[in-house]
C-alpha cells in the first residue's frame, strides 16, 4: 500500500477527462487500496483517481465518522436525479476552502464493485453531493467552476501562493 | 471531497482572536467570510454561534472552569473556546443536543486536535448530566466587573435590566428612506414578502423586524430604500430639529447613519458637512451616502481642530456631535466591547468629547443648537461631561428635550435597554445665546 500526491489546484492535470476501466484486475484494486489510504490519510471523505493523476473512473469514498465503511465506484454513470440541495463543499485537492455549490438533493447510479459487479446505488443528502462531486473529478471538473470568476481567481491565486511558499 | 466544514471549530478560532487577542468583531466575521465562502445557513449558525459566545463568555468560562478537571493549556487555548461553542448552544441555543455535542467534538479534527475529542466529549456530556451551579449573578457574570460596577452604581433601579438586555438577540431595525416612498409601502412590501415587520412605535421613519435578515434580502437595499439603524439613534434628526435652508455640521459623521437620516428628511435643502477623523471612515460614510443616493459635503478632518477645514462664514445653524464613546450603551449589539473596553478608554474618551465640546463651540451661531450625543449609559460621558460644559460657556443654555421613550435627566435625555425596547442613547441640547 501506499500514499500518493494529491493534485492541487490548479494543477493542469486535474482536467483531464478519465477513461473507463476495462477490466477490473489486481491492479485496478491495487489502485483502490491506495486510494483508500490516501484519502484516510488526509481525511477526506472521497477521492476520485483524476486527483492522484490516475486518469481511470475509479472513485473511493467514506462518509462514517468512524471511517471504516469505505464506498468503491467504478465506472459509475448517473441514470436519474432529482431536486436541488446547496452545500458547502470542499475538495482534497482545494486545500482549507469551502464555499456552496448546488446540486442534485438525489441521485440514481449504477456502477462496478472491485469484485467488477454492477450494482444500482440510490443516495440523498451529502451522499449524493460527494458522488456527484467525485463524479466530476472523471470529468476533469472541479467544484469551484461553479463559482464567480472573481471567487475562482481568488482561490487560484491564494494556493498558488501556497505553493510557492510551503509550510509559511 | 473534504470532510464537512465544522462550523463550530470556525467559532472556536473566531471567539479566541475576538477575545483573547483583541480584534474586533467587525472585522473577524467579515474576514472569515472571505476565507471561506459559506451558504447562507452555515453563515448564520456561525454567526450566532460568535455573538452569543461572545455575550455569554463570561458565564461560560465560568462553566468551564468547573467542568475542566485542569484548565486547558494556553497553548490549546482553541479547544477552551471550542468547549465554550459546545456550552453556549447546549444552555442557550435550541439545537439538538446529540447534534450539538457530536459537532463540537468533532471540530476538534479540524482544530487539529483530534486528541481532545474525549476531553471535549466528556465536559460536554457531564454538562448535560448536571449543569454545575452558577452564582446567583450568572447575568452580571457575563459583563466585565468594572462595567458590571458602573452600571450598577449610574443606575440602581434599572440594573438588572439592563445587563439581561445586554446580553439578548436586539430587534433589528429599519430607517425608510423618505425620498423613496413612505413607511407604510416599504411595511407593505415587507409583508408581500412575508417578513414579520411593525412601524416602530417610537421613530416615524422606524420599522422593527421580528426577525434579523440579511440586507440584502431586504426589498431595495441595493437601491437606498431603507438602512439598518436602531430606534435610539433615530431620534437624533428630530431632536437636532434642523430647518430648510440652514447650515449644519455633523462633526462625527462616519459610517454616515445619522448624516443619511438628515438629508433623507430634508432632501436638498440643507448644506450639510460631514467630518470625520478616519479616512477608512469617511470612505464607508461616501459608500453609505451613494448607496441612499444622497450628496453631502465630505471632509476627512479632526473636527476639534478648527484650523484645519473650512467652515462657512459666519458658523452654523446646527451643530451635531455623535462623539465617540464607550459604547456602553449598545452592548447587545456589539457583543465584542465589553471584552475590549476599559476603565482607562473612558477616561481618554471624556477628554476627547470635552476637546470637540470646546472646539467646535465657537462655530455656532448665536440663536444655534448643538446636539450632543453618545451611544453611552455611563454619566461622565453624559450628564456630567455636559454639566461640566455649561459650567464653562456662559453663552450656553441647555435646551429641555422630551421623548416618550426616554429618561429625562438633569441634562438631557437617556434611553436605555431593557427599559426601553432600545440602545442606550443620551441627548442633550444647548443653544447658544443670542
Ligand atoms: C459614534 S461614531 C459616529 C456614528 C455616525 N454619526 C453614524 O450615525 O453613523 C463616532 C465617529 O467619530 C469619529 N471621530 C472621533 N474623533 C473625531 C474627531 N476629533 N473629529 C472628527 N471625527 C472624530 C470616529 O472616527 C467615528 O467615526
Ligand atoms: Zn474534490
Amino acid at each position: 500500500m501506499a500514499i500518493l500526491d494529491i493534485l492541487v489546484y490548479p494543477d493542469p492535470r486535474l482536467r483531464k477527462v478519465a477513461k473507463p476501466v476495462q477490466s477490473v484486475d489486481d491492479n485496478i484494486r491495487q489502485l483502490v487500496r491506495d486510494m483508500l489510504e490516501t484519502m484516510y490519510d488526509a481525511e477526506g471523505i472521497g477521492l476520485a483517481a483524476t486527483q492522484v493523476d490516475v486518469h481511470k473512473q475509479v472513485i473511493v469514498m467514506d462518509l462514517s465518522e468512524t471511517r471504516d465503511n469505505p464506498l468503491v465506484l467504478i465506472n459509475p454513470q448517473i441514470v436519474e436525479q432529482d431536486g436541488e440541495q446547496e452545500y458547502d463543499e470542499g475538495c482534497l485537492s482545494i486545500p482549507e476552502y469551502y464555499a456552496p455549490v448546488k446540486r442534485a438533493e438525489s441521485v440514481k447510479i449504477t456502477a462496478l464493485n472491485p469484485e467488477g459487479e454492477i450494482f444500482d446505488l440510490q443516495a440523498d443528502g451529502l451522499l449524493a453531493v460527494c458522488i456527484q462531486h467525485e463524479m466530476d473529478h472523471l470529468k476533469g471538473k472541479v467544484f469551484v467552476d461553479y463559482l464567480s470568476r472573481l471567487k475562482q481567481d481568488r482561490v487560484r491565486k491564494k494556493l498558488l501562493k501556497r505553493q510557492r511558499a510551503p509550510a509559511a | 471531497m473534504a470532510r464537512k466544514l465544522n462550523t463550530r471549530a470556525l467559532a472556536a478560532r473566531a471567539t479566541r482572536q475576538i477575545i483573547d487577542q483583541g480584534r474586533s468583531l467587525d472585522a473577524v466575521l467579515p474576514s472569515l467570510f472571505e476565507q471561506v465562502d459559506l451558504s447562507a445557513q452555515n453563515r448564520s449558525l456561525l454567526q450566532e454561534l460568535v455573538y452569543g459566545v461572545c455575550r455569554w463568555y463570561g458565564e461560560l468560562d465560568a462553566l468551564a472552569g468547573q467542568l475542566l478537571r485542569s484548565p486547558i493549556r494556553n497553548k490549546d487555548r482553541e479547544l477552551h473556546f471550542l468547549l465554550l461553542v459546545g456550552l453556549y448552544q447546549l444552555r442557550h441555543l435550541d439545537t439538538a443536543q446529540h447534534a450539538a455535542v457530536a459537532e463540537t467534538v468533532s471540530g476538534c479534527q479540524q482544530l487539529n486536535k483530534a486528541w481532545a475529542k474525549k476531553l471535549i466529549n466528556g465536559c460536554l456530556r457531564s454538562y448535560l448530566r448536571q449543569p454545575p451551579e452558577l452564582s446567583a449573578d450568572a447575568a452580571h457574570l457575563s459583563h466585565p466587573k468594572w462595567i458590571a460596577g458602573a452600571l450598577e452604581t449610574a443606575w440602581p433601579d434599572y440594573y438588572n435590566d439592563i445587563v439581561q438586555a445586554n446580553n439578548q438577540r436586539p430587534p433589528m431595525c429599519l430607517r425608510v428612506n423618505r425620498r423613496q416612498g413612505s413607511r407604510d409601502q416599504y411595511l407593505e412590501q415587507l409583508h408581500k414578502q412575508n417578513f414579520s415587520a411593525l412601524a416602530d412605535p417610537y421613530s416615524s421613519d422606524g420599522i422593527v423586524l421580528q426577525q434579523a435578515a440579511p440586507v440584502t434580502a431586504l426589498p431595495a437595499f441595493a437601491e437606498g430604500a431603507v438602512s439598518v439603524q436602531d430606534t435610539a439613534a433615530q431620534l437624533a434628526c428630530d431632536l437636532l430639529a434642523a430647518q430648510p435652508g440652514e447650515s449644519v455640521l455633523d462633526a462625527c459623521a462616519a459610517p454616515g447613519g445619522k448624516t443619511a437620516h438628515l438629508l433623507e428628511r430634508h432632501d436638498d435643502q440643507l448644506a450639510l458637512d460631514a467630518l470625520d477623523i478616519s479616512a477608512r471612515r469617511c470612505e464607508q460614510l461616501q459608500a453609505t451616502l451613494n448607496r441612499l443616493q444622497l450628496d453631502a459635503h465630505v471632509v476627512n478632518a479632526d473636527a476639534a481642530d478648527t484650523q484645519s477645514w473650512d467652515q462657512p462664514d459666519g458658523g452654523y445653524d446646527r451643530i451635531m456631535i455623535d462623539a465617540p464613546c464607550s459604547g456602553l450603551g449598545v452592548l447587545r449589539r456589539h457583543p465584542d466591547i465589553r471584552h475590549h473596553r476599559t476603565a482607562a478608554d473612558v477616561d481618554n474618551l471624556v477628554a476627547q468629547q470635552q476637546r470637540l465640546l470646546h472646539g467646535l463651540w465657537p462655530l455656532l451661531k448665536p440663536g444655534g443648537r448643538m446636539l450632543y450625543l453618545t451611544c453611552s449609559i455611563l454619566p461622565a460621558e453624559n450628564n456630567d461631561q455636559i454639566d461640566a460644559f455649561l459650567a464653562s460657556h456662559g453663552d450656553a443654555m441647555l435646551t429641555e428635550l422630551s421623548h416618550p421613550s426616554a429618561l429625562v435627566l438633569s441634562h438631557g435625555v437617556q434611553t436605555l435597554p431593557g427599559v426601553h425596547e432600545m440602545d442606550g442613547f443620551f441627548y442633550s441640547a444647548l443653544t447658544k445665546a443670542s
